[in-house]
């Protein structure tokens, strides 16, 4: 199985971390450094030597500088007390210390797999974590020096007993990742359960399950419709606090997706699909795609820091539109693992028996008998030549059906309860605005009629004024149009 | 004719001009820099048309430069009257004439062109100025300028300025190699055929010169280790207030000060500062002093009417001690006055121009070199006397140009960071020492020192009071800043002996004039002395001293005064010279004044025949003095 | 990056909680009834709620009786010159942006004399709060005309009656180019006042609050005295401010969208009824010292000494 997928994006995360974590040191270094030559300043500044610098040769030769220095006083009373020196340089230790073993650790990030033992990827982990923690812990300490508010009494405490839990998300979410890989099998419960164990600990574990085949093999049972296996996708119902993000190489915004996800804050299980030992890239990428056309292996993200409510964390619009009657089947009918389960009609059989998959899941159990679930595929002279797909094909045709309804269900898209209420607001909506529409046309055809009124009684008006000689003005306009007086 | 003649020369002055457009800048900037790293002191100074596009081909189009070159470095002024033009048509000519800058025996070369022109006016004016010149003992050679310089190029205007750096430099007999260097600097932005062209054309007018001018000069350059930069007095203010540390230069468009915050705008985000244009001049002083009350001092660089915008908020300044620099280039007054032409016009404004009593410190650079340092004093002061600080500087600084020894950059101290540590609770705002009137400014972000700063009086807490003891001490206490910097000023020096028959008083740029006019006269065997004040307010100490070792003491300004000889002028009513006013009232001396509004800088020549007239007026010189052996302008006519 | 560090201090670094006290100082001198006494309050308390720290406001005033305000509150404070508030709330934020700037001023002092900087600073959406406390009367001065003094009023230099149409002055900032917020307000809705300078406390950018104040000596009769008698329509929108109830005995509600500047614009023209509420909002346009700063980032020693280097050599011969 090929890694580089989730490694690259990794080791750029942790390019960015720790140059955005680098700067953010220069700077506080910086900033405690100008404590002290504030302090030095307070010190020195007004003595003669210090001003003669300050001034340069125009000051020099128009001011006598010892006399300046007499008038400016000592600034003595704004240094600051030895034990804050002190603090500040032995900080400004630290944090050069820490600079350094940032600029060493580029490049070696951490990563475990997911077969080692548990309780040694958390002291792993742990170990990472505090890492970490240590240098948000002095940057916390130097901010507050930098704005003269540590206090020894109060803070010393806080930072003592400083540990990863305290980190913010904001903080957590500029901590390099640390990466457990996994890989999924056919059977992947044992695994998923493993993962969930991890991730429930609210270590902000990145876990990459790669999965390279899709075939799911199922316990078998006399009815093959709602198999009792786990989907991944389905995760963040069980475990809303973890980020989860399913993706491949072909879903738009891959590397967008990858990098959202492995800076999120949270635990976060990242489901990718992975290249096959010995597929080439073009290869990977076409399977890619027919995987998610589909919907073998539908794209999702849920964020849980997106918005407060479920529904607007949980995101499968990455998906294409439009998959018609292209099924898991279809998919499968193109992958090696799935060789076997294809077998042309029995020769004799009448056409109508043969069903297009897609339909043949739609029938009960009783109206499936003597039919043959098939696929097709363009045979010499373009024609469609059937091929009729395996129980297990069909087992999992309808697991994938089901799940990506139940993903749309749950992303709000196609919701029943959702589109009733759709409707019935529409209807009621509808009738609203047609009253209104109505209201301003009458509106306006009455406006219309008075001003053609007003235009034809200043016209009159105008008239009376040349052959009466009355002035204009004192004719009552509105008269006329009411037709009183 | 046995060849060329050259001649040697101690210095010489050359002004170029053409129409607006023309490229007579551009050329006599070229060879500026050609004299400059040949090793000649030099002194340039911009002909600028106060219109951007005149009608061409009129004295009012002329645009230009004038170089005075040296054998000794520094020169400190523009000097006297030009021995050479070399002019691109007759009507810049005569526009030098009209301002009284050239030498009756001057050299004159000007383009031919005008001789055959198409236009009837053109051939008319061509030989009634050429005459005209003739009539006064200076020499013509006329040049084809424009015939030559077709030859290289389809359109003239863009390279007959470079066939002149090429003629210049054979008048001047300098080498043509640092001039092809020059160039291509001049044009290192443009395309290399643009300065293979101008290249050819430096050349080809070499090649003219060498073989058709009959005399050429030599003004021999003492070659210097010392490593020196040109530039403008403008370019010096950017540069200087960069190393000075500031970071915000808040200001309005105004000639001829525009040019500085035209540099620092370029310049200026390299160094992490930043200048704002604001919406007016008002306003362009509101947020310096904004940034100011912030902690980070900043800059307002402006001109005359600016000033006379920015008087409300410098008394903002003074009332809240909030520190400010305020850069004021002078020009030409009242109102609009001469926008691109010298003056010294603002000193009573700067000192007083604010209502009430209103305490600042103002001072003045007298040379382009102090242009570069006198930011860092002003920032420095500014920030520990918590006071307004004006600095004078004016048109001739801002677009001359000038040698200098490069500064040592590396001594640029070390700015202090902001001060935002917490203070103790009780710490007032105004903490007066009673005997200096300084106290230590409260920035927003020091925790424990919030409090209201206002402009209405107040007391030590920064209480507004309207009681006439606390509104006394207010005023004292910003009053005794001004005294105890005072203390710490060193006496002005003397150029020239200690005593004398007479002492010339200036301050800011005409201090080279001066000083040079001083020499002259003293040469001659005259006693007189100048002294140059850059602190105007507060003044040095020992002036008192200094003047009563004087028969006479007179200011040398460029700002208006009443002549003695002017019609109901008397004695209580004339009007004085600036300085002249400040000073009176401040030794309680009788002094005079000779001050003017000529709108381009004093000529030496101009001062010493003041010193003269002075002298034999009043009979304080010894005897008659004599002009006969005063050193001549170069002379051309051979 | 020192902002994540910021916030994790405030949340869990033990920092002090701050108290209405701490933002509170001497006692208002302004008149009994005066609208200033309610938007004193309001800052204090929006202040509070932010639990910001007072020695990182700065609050900066002109000249008239609500430029009193900085006195009033424990912040750093600018008690400056008539009209030009907006100009030193411009440089402060230049010069330091890390400093929260809240500007007060009155009608007369920001829409007359102060005119040409009230529209340019609209233009920078500099990151301030800007409170103009409109009283339809110079107060200060004992009272004068002012630009939104309605036609007909008497005043001392209007005797027989103003002549001029009043201004609107929140239809001029609406057409400003580059205007960020624009929100209007009244003393008489204490709790409406609230929520204006809280969302405006919120707000990246230059935002603009009028607030509609009766002067109880010298213009009680302002706005239908104080609100008694003011037709006003509350602008409603999810995320413009909230209209509590017991507002709509003042006016009815009408549904806005503060992000269309179209309509905006057409809510701006109208002012009678006055629109009471959130008017434009546009978050996302960037401040004018975000876009200075970023280009100008202040090197340290070695590099500064030897940029100049690098400058001086362009001068050198």
């Amino acid at each position: 199985m090929d890694d580089h997928l989730i490694h690259q994006p990794v080791e750029d995360v942790w390019h960015h971390h720790f140059s955005e974590l680098d700067e953010a040191l220069d700077e506080t270094i910086r900033e405690l450094q100008n404590l002290i030559r504030l302090d030095e300043y307070h010190r020195h500044g007004h003595e003669e030597e210090k001003l003669g610098d300050t001034l340069g040769p125009f000051g020099s030769s128009n001011l006598n500088l010892s006399s300046l220095s007499k008038v400016l006083g000592s600034s003595s009373s704004r240094c600051m007390p030895e034990d804050r020196v002190n603090r500040i340089n032995r900080l400004l230790e630290k944090l050069e210390a820490i600079k350094k073993s940032c600029a060493e650790a580029t490049g070696n990030h951490p990563v475990m797999d997911i077969s080692e033992d548990e309780e040694r990827i958390h002291e792993k982990a742990e170990e990472h974590l505090n890492r970490m923690a240590e240098i948000f812990c002095s940057l916390r300490i130097a901010q507050l020096e930098i704005r003269s508010k540590y206090h020894p009494a109060t803070h010393d405490p806080v930072f003592a007993n400083f540990s990863w839990r305290l980190l913010s998300p904001a903080e957590f979410r500029l901590c390099p990742p640390f990466l457990i890989m996994a890989n999924l099998e056919s059977d992947s419960g044992k695994t998923l359960r493993k993962i969930m164990s991890l991730l429930e600990s609210r270590k902000p574990f990145k876990i990459a399950a790669m999965r390279a085949s899709l075939r799911k093999v199922y316990s078998p049972t006399a009815d093959p419709s709602v198999p009792a296996s786990m989907a991944v996708e389905t995760l963040p119902l069980a475990m809303r606090g973890v980020f989860f993000l399913q993706t491949c190489v072909a879903a738009p915004d891959f590397t967008k997706r990858l990098f959202d996800a492995l800076t999120s804050s949270r635990p976060t299980l990242l489901s990718l699909l992975a290249q096959k030992d010995g597929e080439d890239e073009a290869a990977f990428r076409l399977r890619a795609e027919r995987a998610i056309r589909s919907r073998a292996f539908p794209l999702v993200v849920y964020d849980p820091d997106k918005a407060r409510g479920f529904v607007s964390c949980f995101d499968i619009s990455d998906n294409p539109e439009g998959v018609g009657s292209y099924t898991f089947a279809d998919f499968a009918l193109g992958e090696s693992e799935f060789a076997g389960e294809f077998t042309d009609p029995p020769a004799d059989v009448p056409e109508d028996s043969l069903v297009p998959v897609g339909e043949y899941l739609e029938l009960v159990r009783h109206q499936r008998m003597g039919k043959y679930p098939c696929v097709y595929v363009p045979g010499p002279d373009g024609e469609a030549v059937p091929k009729v797909a395996s129980p297990a094909v069909i087992t999992q045709t309808s697991d994938q059906v089901h799940i990506w309804r139940t993903l749309q269900e749950i992303a709000g898209v196609d919701n029943p309860h959702v589109n009733i209420t759709k409707a019935s607001l529409e209807a009621a909506f509808g009738a609203e605005q047609k009253a209104v529409i109505e209201n301003m046309q009458h509106d306006m055809e009455q406006q219309q009629s008075q001003r053609e009124q007003v235009a034809v009684a200043s016209a009159v008006q105008q008239l009376v004024a040349r052959l009466t000689g009355v002035d204009a003005a004192t004719i009552d306009l509105q008269s006329l149009v009411d037709g009183k007086n | 004719m046995s060849g060329p003649r050259l001649v040697r020369l101690s210095e010489s002055i050359v002004e170029i001009v053409s129409d607006a457009g023309e490229g007579a800048q551009k050329a006599a900037v070229s060879f500026a820099q050609v004299c400059a790293k040949a090793g000649n002191g030099l002194w340039t100074v911009e002909i600028i048309p106060s219109e951007i596009q005149p009608p061409p081909h009129t004295t009012g189009s002329a645009s230009g430069n004038r170089i005075r070159l040296s054998e000794k470095s520094p020169v400190t002024n523009v000097g006297n009257l030009a021995d050479v033009v070399l002019a691109f048509n007759e009507m810049a000519l005569l526009s030098r004439y009209e301002a009284g800058t050239v030498s009756d025996d001057a050299l004159v070369l000007i383009d031919d062109q005008w001789a055959e022109h198409d236009i009837e006016a053109y051939r008319k004016s061509y030989r009634e100025v050429l005459e005209m010149v003739r009539k006064r003992g200076g020499t013509v050679i006329e040049v084809p300028l424009e015939k030559e310089t077709l030859k290289h190029v389809d359109n003239p205007l863009r390279g007959k300025n470079m066939f002149a750096v090429g003629l210049l430099c054979a008048l001047y007999n300098k080498d043509i190699e640092i001039a092809k260097e020059v160039i291509a600097g001049v044009f290192k932005k443009k395309k290399q055929v643009v300065i293979d062209t101008a290249v050819k054309l430096a050349v080809a007018g070499f090649q003219y010169g060498l073989e058709n001018l009959e005399t050429r000069f030599e003004v021999p350059a003492i070659p210097t280790d010392v490593p020196k930069v040109a530039m403008n007095g403008n370019t010096a203010l950017a540069m200087g207030a960069v190393a000075a540390g500031f970071d915000l230069c808040s200001m309005y468009p105004i000639t001829p000060a525009t040019s500085a915050s035209h540099v620092l705008s370029e310049i200026f985000e390299e160094f992490g500062g930043f200048v704002h244009q604001a919406e007016d001049e008002i306003a362009a002083i509101g947020v310096a002093l904004g940034a100011s009350y912030a902690g980070k001092t900043a800059l307002t660089i402006t001109s005359g009417p600016g000033m006379a915008l920015k008087t409300e908020f410098q008394g903002l300044s003074v009332m809240t001690e909030t520190p400010l620099v305020i850069v004021d280039v002078q020009r030409g007054g009242p109102s609009t006055g001469l926008p691109t032409k010298i003056e010294q016009g603002d000193l009573l404004h700067a000192l007083y121009g604010t209502p009430g009593d209103a305490p600042k410190v103002v001072m003045a650079a007298s040379t382009i070199e102090e242009c570069y340092y006198i930011l860092s004093v002003a920032k420095k002061i500014a920030e520990e006397f918590r006071m307004l600080v004006i600095v004078l500087s004016d048109a001739n600084l801002a677009t001359g140009q000038q040698l200098f020894t490069r500064p040592d950059v590396s001594k640029t101290p070390r700015r202090p960071p902001l001060d935002l540590s917490p203070v103790p609770e009780d710490t007032l705002p105004y903490d007066w020492d009673p005997q200096t009137g300084l106290s230590n400014r409260l920035i927003p972000g020091q925790p424990g020192g919030m409090g209201v700063i206002t402009s209405l009086n107040h007391d030590r807490n920064g209480k507004a009071c309207y009681d006439s003891e606390r509104n006394q001490r207010g005023h004292q206490m910003r009053s005794r800043k001004l005294a105890a910097l005072q203390q710490s000023l060193n006496p002005p020096a003397i150029h020239g002996e200690p005593e004398g028959d007479l002492l010339l008083v200036g301050w800011g740029s005409t201090k080279g004039a001066i000083e040079e006019a001083v020499d002259m006269a003293r040469e001659e065997g005259i006693s007189v002395s100048s002294i140059n004040i850059q602190f105007l307010s507060p003044l040095p100490p020992g002036l008192k001293k200094i003047f009563s070792r004087f028969k006479k003491v007179m200011t040398v300004e460029l700002n208006y005064s009443d002549d003695w000889d002017d019609p109901l002028i008397t004695e209580e009513s004339r009007r004085y010279g600036q300085l002249a006013w400040v000073l009176r009232a401040s030794v309680l001396m009788d002094i005079d004044c000779y001050a003017k509004v000529p709108g381009r800088p004093l000529m030496p020549i101009e001062i010493l025949d003041e010193i003269k007239h002075q002298l034999k007026d009043k009979g304080a010189a010894e005897s008659d003095i004599t002009t006969a052996d005063e050193p001549q302008p170069a002379t051309t006519n051979s | 990056m020192s902002s994540i560090i910021q916030e994790c201090l405030d949340e869990s670094c033990a920092i002090h909680s701050h108290t209405l006290e701490d933002y509170q100082s001497e006692i208002p001198r302004w008149c009994k009834g005066c609208g200033d006494h309610g938007v004193l309050a309001s800052l204090q308390r929006v202040m509070r709620k932010n639990n910001v720290d007072p020695e990182n406001v700065v609050t900066v005033s002109g000249i008239g009786c609500s430029s009193r305000l900085p006195h009033y509150l424990k912040t750093y404070g600018f008690h400056g010159i008539h009209g030009r508030a907006l100009p030193i709330s411009t440089g402060v934020r230049l010069a330091r942006p890390d400093l929260k700037v809240i500007v007060t001023m009155g009608d007369g002092d920001c829409f007359s004399i102060g005119g040409n900087h009230w529209l340019h600073a609209v233009r920078y959406n500099i990151n301030a709060v800007v409170l103009v406390l409109d009283n339809e009367i110079y107060a200060l001065t004992k009272m004068q005309v002012s630009p939104t003094t309605p036609v007909g009023q008497r005043t001392n230099t209007t005797p027989r009656g103003s002549s001029l149409q009043p201004m609107n002055p929140i239809g001029v900032v609406v057409g400003m180019t580059n205007v960020s917020f624009v929100a209007q307000t009244a003393t008489w809705l204490p709790a409406h006042l609230d929520e204006t300078i809280e969302r405006a406390w919120e707000h990246k950018g230059l935002s603009f609050v009028r607030i509609l104040q009766r002067c109880p000596v010298f213009m009680p009769e302002a706005y239908g005295e104080g609100g008694l008698n003011f037709p006003v329509t509350f602008l409603e929108n999810e995320d413009g401010i909230p209209i509590h109830p017991g507002l709509l005995k003042r006016g009815p509600a009408k549904a806005h969208n503060q992000r269309d500047i179209d309509q905006a614009l057409s809510v701006a023209a109208k002012v009678d009824p006055a629109p009471m509420g959130l008017i434009y909002h546009n978050p996302d346009l960037p401040t004018y010292e975000e876009i200075r700063v970023q280009h100008a980032k202040r090197p340290d020693h070695d590099t500064f000494i030897n940029r100049l280097d690098n400058l001086m050599d362009r001068y050198a011969v």
